[in-house]
């Protein structure tokens, strides 16, 4: 009969088993010497190389900071440049790993989707590197140590209607919430100051035929400008088409540009092209140290986002320690952080948890990326 | 700009004429939405990356080796998967939903092997295109038109009057009868996935030397591969080739007036308006009737 009972009795009971051992298990109360934060960075997908600059700087800090003793666990999630999987992971890190801090480097759409979970729940959610000018009104327990796109996009606005004396521009911007809110700042401010913006057109994430937008760019006459917003694949797909339409243009852009592949898809048709971008050089004297140690561990130069990511951690590390981990008293500590030397700036956080840091202009030519200096011509 | 456009669409258009063709070849002969056929599209691209870069062939040598590849995972993927399942005479749905799994581990497949970076077959230099009237077309754009109408017009006419093309029919028709009249249905539909393959390896292969390959460029590409057949009347290669085309021109000149970033969207309504105006496409048959 045991037998006759046999498979399937045997298949519910361990199942049964196994839930029970593991009930137990998650029911033991866990007393850690060491706090947990969660981060979410997009390793996989078109923001990807900006997770992983990120994770370095995170590692880099962590590495200091657990010495002589763990004190601090990073718990990482793939937020694969997506809000689904941002919220999702986001989601598992506060409910089933119960932390209170959550670092975040994504795009803004999956930062501004979990914000307000964060701020329901009390979470601080902390990006080092998303720039839409939507998250300065995010909510209270969002804070992030990378300028706001609206500081960016104001000086890029200046440089061509004042350095450049341009009058009519054209926007082409990827269709989320970067490139939207990068592209109504961009109008409203150029419209201020008395220019003409004749068009704006999106394109969808992902794709690789631009032709029909340039196409229409084309047919605008005296056309001065095109204020380009996007990642670097889809950047490299129009500035390469536009070279093979014979569409000469100046080409207005934003740090999503800075990246090797540009230059891989669009070779020399990405010449000439002036963004915007936060000040961060890695051959600045006040960032050697940083630099050095950055270069030895991962043979590449260090930049904006590890440096932004690095800092964050230890500032975030120093509260913890002094306040507890507390995301009341961590928050309240972070609105007090004033002039705090990190490597990627000054730090001071203004009432929205933003910061003010310094914008440089750049230029690429021969396909490097170079400091534009509009004085010079 | 109208000019632009139009050729604008000719080239989209005949890109998707490729796939469709393809597409709907296989379909003829097994009846269902076989959605591998995106990831035959992809592997194609990523045969002839590997060859050319990896391996440092020749263009041309690496391009048509690369051509056969693709077709011999197309007849793979048929003979592993499709055979067992028409052997256990499996319904249209269980079909669909194994092409499906076939097209989503081939497209992560490929993201593990090369990673999601965008490669490329193409030199640095960026040549401008050429004029045609008032509009440009780059050299790339002309060999993707030229291609694909040659290979159109080669397979029309194998269709018609080749006795294996004219067998291919037969079984599209009925297979049944076509047994009956001593036509080999597996060969047949061994022979329908290796030119259908073929078709798509190609079009992969000349989208990449337009604009580069990542592991996901053959979603979109299989659904307006589909949305073609759809419009031109599924199962008829005719239907497919016009089908293609009116979906580029479609897309392209219907932004005109529009923002340029509903293109897409633009592709979908015009599936919407057949699938509810006239479901059997434009040369479709009036008397089969489909079903996924």
């Amino acid at each position: 009969m045991i037998i006759r009972i046999g498979i399937k009795a045997f298949i519910i009971y361990s199942i049964l088993l196994v839930f029970i051992l593991a009930s137990i298990e998650f029911c033991k109360p866990k007393k850690l010497d060491y706090y947990k934060i969660g981060v979410i960075l997009d390793l996989t997908g078109p923001i990807a190389p900006y997770g992983q600059w990120s994770k370095n700087g995170l590692l880099m800090a962590l590495d200091e900071i657990n010495v002589p003793k763990k004190k601090i666990e990073l718990i990482i999630e793939d937020g694969r440049s997506t809000a689904q999987a941002a919220v999702s992971a986001f989601n598992k890190l506060i409910n089933i790993d119960k932390v209170k801090v959550v670092l975040i480097t994504t795009g803004s759409s999956s930062v501004l989707s979990i914000a307000p979970i964060a701020n329901e729940r009390e979470i601080i959610l902390f990006t080092p590197a998303a720039s839409s000018p939507d998250i300065t009104t995010a909510g209270d327990f969002v804070f992030r140590n990378r300028l706001s796109g609206l500081q960016e996009v104001e000086q890029m606005a200046m440089l061509s209607h004042k350095d450049l004396d341009f009058i009519k521009g054209a926007l082409l911007v990827v269709n989320n919430d970067f490139g939207q809110s990068y592209g109504k700042v961009f109008k409203e401010t150029f419209e201020e100051m008395g220019g003409d913006i004749a068009v704006i057109d999106h394109y969808e994430q992902g794709t690789s035929d631009m032709r029909t937008q340039l196409t229409k760019i084309m047919s605008i006459k005296n056309l001065d400008f095109v204020y380009l917003v996007g990642y670097a694949s889809e950047c490299g797909h129009i500035l390469r088409q536009a070279k093979e339409l014979r569409l000469g243009i100046q080409w207005l852009s934003t740090i999503g540009i800075e990246s090797d592949e540009v230059i891989k898809i669009a070779g020399d048709a990405a010449d000439g092209v002036i963004y915007s971008a936060p000040r961060y050089l890695y051959n600045d004297p006040n960032v050697t140290h940083f630099e050095k140690k950055y270069f030895d561990q991962f043979q590449e130069h260090s930049n904006l986002y590890a440096a932004n990511s690095y800092d964050a951690l230890m500032i975030l590390y120093s509260i913890i320690e002094d306040v507890g981990y507390d995301s009341m008293k961590i928050k309240n500590a972070l609105y007090e952080i004033k002039n705090y030397p990190g490597v990627s700036g000054i730090t001071s956080f203004d009432d929205n948890g933003d910061v003010i840091k310094p914008v440089m202009l750049k230029i690429i030519k021969n396909g490097n990326f170079e400091i534009y200096n509009p004085n010079e011509k | 700009m109208i000019l632009q456009l139009i050729i604008n669409g000719l080239i989209a258009g005949a890109i998707y004429s490729l796939i469709a063709l393809g597409f709907s070849v296989i379909y003829g002969t097994v009846k269902f939405f076989n959605f591998s056929h995106g990831v035959v599209y992809t592997a194609g691209a990523y045969f002839s990356y590997t060859l050319f870069r990896l391996f440092h062939l020749n263009i041309l040598i690496s391009l048509l080796l690369a051509v056969a590849f693709a077709c011999l995972l197309g007849i793979l993927i048929d003979r592993s998967i499709f055979y067992p399942l028409r052997t256990k005479k499996a319904s249209n749905l269980i079909f669909l939903l194994a092409s499906f799994g076939i097209f989503i581990f081939f497209q992560n497949l490929f993201s593990i092997i090369y990673g999601n970076q965008v490669f490329s077959l193409r030199s640095a230099t960026i040549k401008e295109g050429r004029y045609f009237f008032s509009a440009i077309i780059t050299d790339i754009q002309i060999l993707i038109l030229l291609a694909s109408i040659f290979l159109m017009l080669t397979l029309w006419i194998f269709i018609k009057k080749n006795k294996l093309g004219k067998a291919m029919r037969a079984v599209a028709s009925d297979p049944l009868a076509a047994k009956l009249v001593g036509i080999n249905p597996e060969k047949t539909i061994k022979t329908s996935f290796a030119i259908g393959s073929a078709l798509a390896g190609v079009a992969g292969i000349l989208i990449s030397l337009e604009t580069g390959i990542e592991p996901t460029m053959g979603f979109l590409a299989i659904l307006k591969g589909i949305i073609s057949c759809i419009i031109g009347g599924v199962g008829s290669i005719s239907g497919a080739i016009l089908g293609g085309f009116f979906l580029g021109l479609a897309e392209n000149i219907g932004i005109w007036k529009i923002s340029a970033g509903w293109k897409d969207c633009i592709a979908f309504l015009v599936l919407l308006f057949f699938l509810l105006v006239r479901p059997r496409g434009i040369f479709g048959d009036k008397t089969q009737k489909e079903s996924l």
